[in-house]
């Protein structure tokens, strides 16, 4: 319970404040401007690829989104001393740390759903399934939840946000764009590499309209990952 | 009861805190007094359960907090020295959300509240958002969020750094009031305050404890007597006359304004009397006679400086 009243203030922070809405704001302008340019324009197509095109450069916005709102996760904290408040209450470090990535995807679901007048836009002269639609949302949301987790992660190391959020970039850019670096190595090492490609390899099948176990896996395993770092840092902190 | 044993903290082979014991009973202020770096926020971090000592044990109740799990931390409430707060919260929204986090139940929160908005005197200002308080409101609004949970420590790092004159006075019985059924532990660099508001007083030097007593007992340990005074006169006729005198142990003459010399005198006993009676008849104009520095401060600085 003590992880969701930690996820509610951090949302109500989000939201009481400007911070949050100028990043809703921003990525559903970006993401709307660029579903005009590449889904909407151009040659004629299919509505599901339209429906792709939505999801691949949205897909990418909200990546931009969740490090945006991750950042403050714990560096906000601790630039303001609050952290204290939650070292001395009787949480455990990692309940802390659910509840601060729960209040990201708190932020990102509120993101999706503002996002959704964009596929509805489709059914003006197209029909796409509601199951590819949720597909990728989910595709999406397990995606930028993993970059959220990353973002959390690299927000436990510093207390500047924006040096949490240049991190955060460094650390889900090599995650999402690691298939890139395939080219530069040799088996059987290129397959570890490309599994580390979460825009061009996880995602792909969620754009497609596909929802395959493995990839799920992959996106829970990181987020996992991420969050059992972030704990074991701030574990750490009391030893220093 | 709040006991602490051999308390020891190492930053690398830097010795912050050394073998540190004491005992504290429900009911008792504690001061703690100590230069920067004495160990202080060491020790507070300790007690707060912030940090594991590197050797030592810090029992409440029985209790060892530095092998126990979070469940302890029910017991303690700490206000460090920069009230930890959340700006865009009011007043009663953070303490309902700290109530939260401490496990309290929502009837705890709500018959607690009351109390602690009149035991930190922070009635009429339930529903102000914290950002807008002033620094005096801020540190009351920490007090009240380190008592709310009713806890059997409480830990206030420098309660009263910068306030007000005035602020300060409506603090002090903010922080009596607190040492009712609990351990209260205050450190302070405004030593007059933690004498007004502490019923003991422990001195830490370079990570030892060098004194644990109250400040009554701990004046009574110290033999100084010393006086500054102001005179009618010129620098060399006092510096020659003080010379002379056998009961001045130590002095240090400087000027004033024209006409005028001021000295600090160390006396070898509580001679006070004869030394004024002495100057006058030696025509002198007596101006000012003077304690050269608060008695707390006294004591704290011949217990470090006899330590070192």
């Amino acid at each position: 319970m003590k992880v969701l009243w930690i996820a509610k203030r951090d949302l109500a922070a989000n939201l009481n404040g400007i911070q949050g809405w100028v990043v809703i704001s921003a990525v559903l302008a970006v993401s709307g401007i660029l579903f005009n340019l590449f889904g909407l324009n151009g040659s004629e197509r299919l509505s599901h690829e339209v429906l792709q095109q939505f999801y691949f450069t949205t897909g990418g916005v909200f990546n931009f989104a969740a490090i945006l709102f991750a950042m403050r996760s714990f560096s906000e904290e601790k630039a303001n001393g609050t952290d204290v408040l939650l070292e001395t209450s009787p949480i455990s470090d990692g309940s802390i740390v659910l509840g601060k990535w729960l209040a990201v995807m708190g932020m990102l679901t509120l993101l999706a759903v503002l996002s959704t007048y964009m596929p509805a836009l489709i059914f003006v002269n197209g029909k796409v399934s509601i199951g590819h639609i949720l597909t990728g949302y989910v595709g999406m949301l397990g995606m930028s939840g993993a970059v959220a987790a990353l973002g959390v992660f690299t927000s436990s190391l510093t207390k500047s946000q924006v040096a949490a959020a240049l991190l955060g970039a460094v650390v889900a850019g090599m995650f999402l764009l690691g298939f890139n670096l395939s080219s530069m190595v040799e088996p059987p090492f290129v397959d570890i590499v490309e599994r580390f490609g979460m825009y061009n390899n996880n995602f792909m099948p969620f754009i497609e309209g596909r929802m395959p176990t493995r990839e799920l896996v992959f996106f829970a395993s990181v987020i996992f990952g991420a969050l059992f770092l972030t704990t074991r840092i701030l574990e750490g902190r009391r030893f220093r | 009861m709040i006991t602490a044993t051999g308390l020891t903290r190492y930053y690398g082979s830097f010795p912050a805190l050394q073998d540190v014991s004491f005992t504290v009973e429900p009911g008792q202020i504690v001061g703690l007094l100590g230069r920067n770096g004495a160990g202080k926020s060491t020790a507070f971090k300790i007690l707060a359960g912030l940090m594991p000592p590197s050797s030592g044990t810090v029992t409440i109740d029985g209790v060892d907090i530095t092998t126990a799990t979070d469940s302890f931390k029910a017991s303690i409430g700490y206000l460090p020295e920069r009230p930890p707060l959340y700006d865009d919260m009011t007043v009663t929204r953070f303490l309902t959300h700290l109530g939260r986090l401490k496990g309290m139940s929502s009837a705890d929160i709500i018959r607690r509240l009351p109390e602690v908005m009149v035991l930190a005197a922070l009635q009429g200002r339930e529903h102000q958002v914290i950002g807008t308080l002033s620094h005096g409101f801020r540190k009351r609004v920490g007090i009240a969020q380190a008592v709310l949970h009713d806890p059997k420590l409480v830990i206030l790092d420098e309660p009263i750094s910068g306030l007000d004159p005035k602020q300060i006075a409506e603090l002090r019985p903010v922080i009596r009031s607190l040492g009712k059924g609990r351990v209260v532990f205050v450190s302070s660099h405004i030593l007059t305050e933690v004498s007004q508001v502490c019923d003991r007083i422990l001195v830490l030097n370079e990570g030892k404890l060098v004194a644990d007593d109250s400040e009554a007992a701990l004046a009574s340990r110290l033999s100084t007597h010393r006086v500054a005074v102001t005179v009618r006169g010129e620098i060399s006729e006092l510096d020659s006359w003080l010379s002379e005198r056998i009961d001045v142990q130590e002095h240090d003459v400087s000027a004033t304004k024209e006409g005028f010399a001021k000295a600090r005198i160390t006396l070898t006993g509580d001679v006070r009397e004869n030394l004024v009676s002495g100057m006058i008849a030696a025509g002198f104009g007596l101006r000012l006679l003077d304690d050269p520095m608060d008695e707390l401060e006294e004591i704290f600085l011949g217990l470090t400086e006899g330590e070192q």
